[in-house]
C-alpha cells in the first residue's frame, strides 16, 4: 500500500515538472519576441507597449555608433535605452561635438507613438537627471563609477532650468526659434499630453532640446540699462511668457543663488519679475552663468528619461 | 500522454480536483509575475549625454606667458613727456575652446595722473605687416626673446567705457577722480564708516564686448596697454603742478580682467 502510495506521489511530480517546463518555455519565447522585436521596416525598435498604444524608437543602424559605454554603466535597470539615429539624441549637439554638451548646444531627441485604438491620449513625462564622478575615499581619485545627483539640490536642480525641452523648432541653426516648450514643475518633471488619432498609424513625436547659451536667450534684455544686451530671445508670444513665467516661478531651476558674489548686490529669488531681471541684467546674468558653471563642474553625465502612460483626455 | 490520462482518470475526485487547482495556480503566479515585470520595463525610455567641463577664461601676459611677465615698473615720466611717446605692455586674454564672447575691465587708483588706453594687436610673426605701433615683448628671465606686436590706433583701439567718474573735480584735480559717497560702485567697494584717501578710490572701465578671434583652438587674443600721461604741464587748475612730470611719484595699483560675457 506504502509503495502504491510512493509511485502516486512520484507521478504528481513529474506532472507538475511537465507543465512548469512547458509554461516557462512558452513565456520565455513570449518575451524574447517582445522584446526582440523588430518591425517591418527593419529599422524600428518596439519600445514600450501599452493596450492601445505601442511606442517605437529608431534602432541604431550605424554598428553601436552611439551605444556608448555610459548608457550601461548608470542606466535605469528598468528602462529601454533611447537609441536613436545621428541626428536624434542627446549627443547630436550643433558642435558637433560627440565628447558632451556646453551651454549653446542643442538637439533634438524623438520616437513614434502607434495607436492601437481610434484614438489614444498619452501623457510623456521628461526627468533630465545628473550623474557625478565618485572619488575613491581611500586615495581621493576619481573612479569610473557614476553616483545619481539629488535632483532636488544644486547642481542637478539646475537641469531644470538649463536644458529645456520644446515641441517646436524653426529657424536657422544659429538662430533658432523654439515654440511649445515642456517645462519643469514642482516635481521637477516635464508633462506632455498628447492625442494621437487611430487612423496616423505610426506617428513621430520629436522634442527639442536646448541648453541656452545666456540668460538673454530667455529674457528679452534688450532694453536693459544695465548691460548693453543685444540677443533675441529663443521664444517669442505665449511661449516666451510661459518660459518667463516657469523662470520667475522656479527661479532656483535657473540661477543660482546668491548674496553678492558677483559684487553687484544681492539678489532676491523669491519675488522676481521679468522687469527685475531687466533691470539688473548683469545681477542676474551672472547668476544663470553660475549655475552653468555649476553644471560644468559638477555633473559629468545627464540622462533623459521618458516615461508614458495612457490617461483619460481632459474634461472627461 | 494515454498513461497520464488513465492515471488522472483513476484518480479520486478530491485527488483529480487538487491536481487541477494546483496547475491552476502554478499558471496563475507565471503569468502574473512576468507580465507585471514587463510593462514596469518597457514603460521608460532614456538617452543619455556627457556634460563638457567648464572652459577657462584666463588672461596672461605677451605670448600668453605668465602673467607674472606682465609689469608696469620703471615708467619713465619724464622721457615719456619729453618725447611724447607712451609706454606699453602687452598681455593676451585666452577664450578657451568654447570662444565665448568677454569683456576687460580696467581699474586703476588715481594717484599718478596716467592714462591707460587698450587696443587689440596682432602678434608679427603671425599675421602682421609692420604698419601702425609696434610694441616689443619679451619675458622677465629672457631679454633676448623679443616678440614684436602692433595694433593701429585708429582701428584697434577698444572702447572702455568709465563706470564711476566724477568730471567735477577736474577743475581743482586737474583730473577725473571716483565718485564717492551714494555712488553705486563706491557703496559695493567699501563699508558704510570706510574713508579711504580720494586717489585710492579706483575708477572702474568695462570694454565693449569683444569677440574672440576665430583662431585655432588653444591661440590667443592679443592687447596692447598704453600708458600715457595726462596731458601738458599746467598751472591753470587750483591744484598746482598736478601733472609735472617727474620720476618720484607715488603708487598706483592698475587691475586689469576679463570677464565672460553673458548678455
Amino acid at each position: 500500500m506504502d509503495e502504491k502510495k510512493k509511485n502516486e506521489r512520484k507521478r504528481m511530480i513529474a506532472i507538475h515538472m511537465i507543465a512548469l517546463v512547458l509554461i516557462v518555455g512558452t513565456f520565455s519565447t513570449g518575451a524574447w519576441f517582445v522584446f526582440g522585436k523588430i518591425v517591418p521596416t527593419g529599422k524600428m525598435r518596439m519600445a514600450a507597449v501599452g493596450a492601445n498604444y505601442e511606442i517605437s524608437f529608431l534602432e541604431n543602424g550605424q554598428a553601436g555608433k552611439f551605444f556608448r559605454d555610459f548608457h550601461a554603466q548608470v542606466k535605469d535597470p528598468y528602462a529601454v535605452v533611447w537609441l536613436m539615429d545621428d541626428e536624434h539624441n542627446v549627443y547630436n549637439n550643433n558642435d558637433n561635438e560627440i565628447d558632451g554638451i556646453s551651454p549653446g548646444a542643442c538637439g533634438s531627441v524623438s520616437f513614434y507613438v502607434t495607436p492601437k485604438t481610434d484614438s489614444v491620449n498619452l501623457e510623456f513625462t521628461f526627468e533630465i537627471l545628473g550623474y557625478e564622478m565618485v572619488r575613491d575615499e581611500a586615495t581621493g581619485e576619481l573612479t569610473q563609477e557614476l553616483e545619481l545627483l539629488d535632483k532636488e539640490e544644486e547642481p542637478a536642480i539646475f537641469l531644470n532650468g538649463h536644458i529645456l525641452l520644446f515641441e517646436g523648432r524653426s529657424g536657422e541653426p544659429d538662430h533658432y526659434t523654439y515654440s511649445g516648450p515642456v517645462l519643469s514643475n514642482d516635481d521637477f518633471e516635464r508633462v506632455l499630453r498628447k492625442t494621437f488619432p487611430g487612423s496616423g498609424g505610426r506617428q513621430p513625436v520629436t522634442l527639442y532640446w536646448v541648453w541656452p547659451q545666456t540668460l538673454s536667450t530667455l529674457v528679452d534684455a534688450r532694453q536693459s540699462g544695465d548691460m548693453d544686451v543685444t540677443t533675441v530671445p529663443i521664444t517669442s508670444g505665449v511661449d516666451y511668457e510661459n518660459v518667463v513665467n516657469n523662470l520667475t516661478e522656479h527661479a532656483g531651476f535657473f540661477l543660482k543663488a546668491s548674496d553678492d558674489s558677483a559684487g553687484n548686490g544681492s539678489a532676491s529669488l523669491g519675488a522676481l519679475t521679468e522687469s527685475e531681471i531687466v533691470e539688473r541684467y548683469r545681477l542676474y546674468g551672472y547668476l544663470y552663468d553660475q549655475a552653468d558653471n555649476d553644471i560644468g563642474m559638477s555633473i559629468r553625465y545627464v540622462i533623459l528619461k521618458m516615461s508614458v502612460a495612457e490617461v483619460v483626455p481632459e474634461g472627461e | 500522454m494515454k498513461k497520464l490520462k488513465q492515471y488522472f482518470l483513476q484518480l479520486k475526485m478530491i485527488r483529480r480536483v487538487e491536481l487541477v487547482l494546483s496547475i491552476l495556480c502554478t499558471v496563475f503566479l507565471l503569468v502574473i509575475f512576468p507580465a507585471f515585470a514587463w510593462f514596469s520595463y518597457v514603460n521608460r525610455m532614456e538617452t543619455m549625454t556627457k556634460i563638457k567641463e567648464p572652459d577657462n577664461l584666463d588672461i596672461k601676459a605677451g605670448n600668453f606667458d605668465q602673467i607674472i611677465n606682465f609689469e608696469i615698473r620703471d615708467v619713465d615720466i619724464e622721457k615719456m613727456v619729453e618725447t611724447g611717446v607712451s609706454e606699453y605692455r602687452v598681455f593676451s586674454v585666452s577664450a578657451g575652446d568654447y570662444m565665448i564672447s568677454y569683456y576687460l575691465q580696467l581699474a586703476h587708483t588715481t594717484n599718478i595722473p596716467f592714462t591707460y588706453k587698450i587696443y587689440r594687436a596682432t602678434r608679427l610673426d603671425e599675421a602682421g605687416d609692420g604698419s601702425g605701433v609696434t610694441v616689443q615683448y619679451h619675458p622677465l628671465d629672457n631679454a633676448d626673446a623679443v616678440t614684436e606686436y602692433q595694433f593701429d590706433p585708429a582701428v584697434d583701439e577698444i572702447t572702455l567705457t568709465l563706470k564711476n567718474g566724477d568730471a567735477s573735480n577736474e577743475s581743482h584735480f586737474g583730473r577725473t577722480l571716483a565718485m564717492r559717497g551714494e555712488d553705486t560702485y563706491y557703496k559695493r567697494t567699501y563699508a558704510e564708516n570706510d574713508d579711504p584717501e580720494i586717489y585710492a578710490v579706483p575708477l572702474y572701465y568695462e570694454s565693449e564686448r569683444i569677440i574672440p578671434t576665430q583662431k585655432e583652438k588653444g591661440d590667443h587674443d592679443y592687447f596692447v596697454l598704453e600708458i600715457g600721461w595726462a596731458g601738458s604741464p599746467s598751472d591753470e587748475t587750483g591744484f598746482k603742478e598736478w601733472n609735472k612730470a617727474v620720476n618720484n611719484k607715488e603708487t598706483d595699483i592698475v587691475l586689469l580682467t576679463a570677464s565672460r560675457s553673458t548678455n
